[in-house]
């Protein structure tokens, strides 16, 4: 396990990504964004598959759907990522699209929390790190 | 091959197609508003001759080319291309060996009129006199209704009125309207088109109280307004789409006459293009736009574009998926007339019987 185990990469402690944030890493020289969605936290490629794009830029909606013209549906606030240039919506969840969901994806990535309970400092209790697990 | 014999199945028709030309827009005329007076009621006809009111509404442009019209399709001197039955028969239909001709008048005009209850009146008086003079006269004719757009509920009762006849196939409007016809102001004519399975045919042409068919506005000349027909029939089908007629109507059949089509490709590309960056503001639509053009759409050819090279014209059928799409139209008996034997360059005998039938057939049910 050892493979397994160098794939797993710290990026960040929780508070460096409240709820609704963002943070941007280089791990193994790709840049991977890793976003808190009602604290549940989401990792993808900050590349577009279109053109390219910084896709972990845009901004994070909501999705919406329609069963019939008119009658606009918006759920699941926050867990699009839409492309900041030609916006492109994503499911942070899965990375993939929502217009070709089968076929034009971001490359996303297991995101765990890690509870570390280690004393550092005498009154200063280490609080959780954020880790990306490279696939 | 063998087959299994069946006693009230013609052998030729299970082998040989049932068709081998279909002429999807003929423009049968009336010889004047005379011909329909007797189909009117006693107010409207009386308030035409009060009126003088001799003609509909018809485009700004004097038509540089024979006034618009083949000058050997006139029955006579002074008189309408176009409104001789016989005429039409023979030099259409005999003449090219055409099996079926959807008749396409010119009457759409009447929804460029102000006054919807008089567009109303005449579209019944029109309707009532094309089956009795047209579709009665000749097996050959299928026919397009006339209706009022200003009126959708009186356009969803004249269709109602006359629509499951066999020998209607579809209402016919105008290209130029006074809002994009995806806009549910409309919608119950798709929904009455679609509950007596018509199609619906749009024709270019516009005046009246339409806004110009160009966005521009209002060209100079006829030559502008010719060249630029396409760019109102875009205007249309994107509208159709994004509005989520077909989803509103999943039946809906189009068809989009005398546009040429050569703009198809790029609309469905730019379509589907930006349906990819802001499918969010019509997330109705849950598939690629091209593919509800692909379904929902068939195009007539004429007037055909005619690149030099006839490569290029292949190629845009390619791009277009001709072989669903394309269906041959003559214009008969106007000056842009293409000849069902020389407007095309030389085919695959397949491909050449989708557009020239096939295509037509499905589309109309014929």
């Amino acid at each position: 396990m050892a493979s397994r185990a160098a794939q797993r990469h710290v990026v960040a402690h929780v508070s460096e990504i409240p709820h609704g944030k963002r943070k941007i890493v280089t791990i193994a020289g790709r840049s991977i964004g890793i976003f808190n969605v009602n604290g549940v936290y989401y990792a993808v490629r900050n590349s577009c598959p279109h053109q390219g794009g910084e896709l972990c830029l845009g901004p994070t909606v909501g999705l919406a759907t329609a069963d019939k013209p008119g009658d606009i549906h918006y759920s699941r606030e926050g867990e699009i990522l839409r492309c900041p240039w030609h916006g492109w919506e994503f499911d942070l969840a899965t990375g993939r699209s929502v217009f070709d969901p089968n076929r034009t994806r971001v490359k996303s990535y297991p995101v765990e929390v890690e509870e570390l309970q280690a004393e550092t400092y005498p009154v200063e209790i280490e609080r959780d790190r954020v880790v990306v697990v490279l696939t | 091959m063998t087959a299994v014999a069946q006693p009230d199945m013609d052998e030729a028709n299970s082998t040989r197609p049932a068709y081998s030309l279909i002429d999807t827009d003929a423009h049968h005329n009336w010889s004047g508003v005379k011909d329909i007076m007797p189909y009117l009621p006693r107010y409207w006809a009386d308030y035409i001759t009060e009126s003088q009111f001799k003609s509909l509404p018809s485009s700004p442009y004097p038509k540089g080319v024979n006034g618009g019209e083949r000058v050997d399709a006139r029955p006579g001197e002074g008189q309408m291309a176009g409104s001789d039955v016989q005429l039409f028969r023979r030099q259409l239909l005999d003449e090219w060996n055409v099996d079926i001709a959807i008749l396409t008048g010119q009457f759409y005009n009447v929804s460029f009129l102000a006054n919807a209850a008089f567009a109303a009146a005449l579209s019944t008086a029109l309707n009532d006199w094309m089956i009795d003079v047209w579709l009665s006269a000749d097996s050959r004719f299928r026919g397009s209704l006339t209706v009022p757009m200003q009126d959708p509920t009186a356009a969803a009762k004249e269709i109602d009125r006359l629509g499951s006849r066999p020998d209607i196939v579809q209402i016919l409007i105008s290209a130029g309207s006074r809002m994009p016809y995806g806009q549910q102001f409309y919608d119950p004519i798709w929904e009455a088109c679609e509950r007596n399975g018509l199609a619906v045919g749009i024709h270019f042409g516009g005046i009246g109280i339409m806004h110009p068919p160009t966005p521009a506005g209002w060209t100079s000349y006829y030559l502008e307004w010719h060249t630029g027909m396409s760019q109102v029939f875009q205007a249309q089908t994107i509208s159709l789409v994004c509005e989520g007629v077909f989803q509103k109507f999943p039946g809906l059949k189009f068809a989009l006459l005398e546009g040429g089509f050569a703009w198809l490709p790029h609309v469905m590309w730019r379509l589907d293009k930006n349906w990819k960056a802001m499918r969010s503001e019509c997330p109705w639509l849950t598939q690629k736009p091209s593919e509800i053009i692909l379904d929902h759409f068939r195009i007539a050819s004429q007037p055909i574009e005619e690149p030099e090279n006839d490569r290029h014209l292949f190629e845009i059928f390619e791009m277009m998926q001709a072989e669903r799409t394309l269906m041959f139209s003559s214009d008969y008996p106007h000056w842009d007339f293409d000849s069902p034997q020389q407007a095309f360059p030389r085919m695959a005998p397949e491909l050449r019987q989708r557009i020239y039938a096939e295509n037509a057939r499905e589309l109309y049910g014929l």
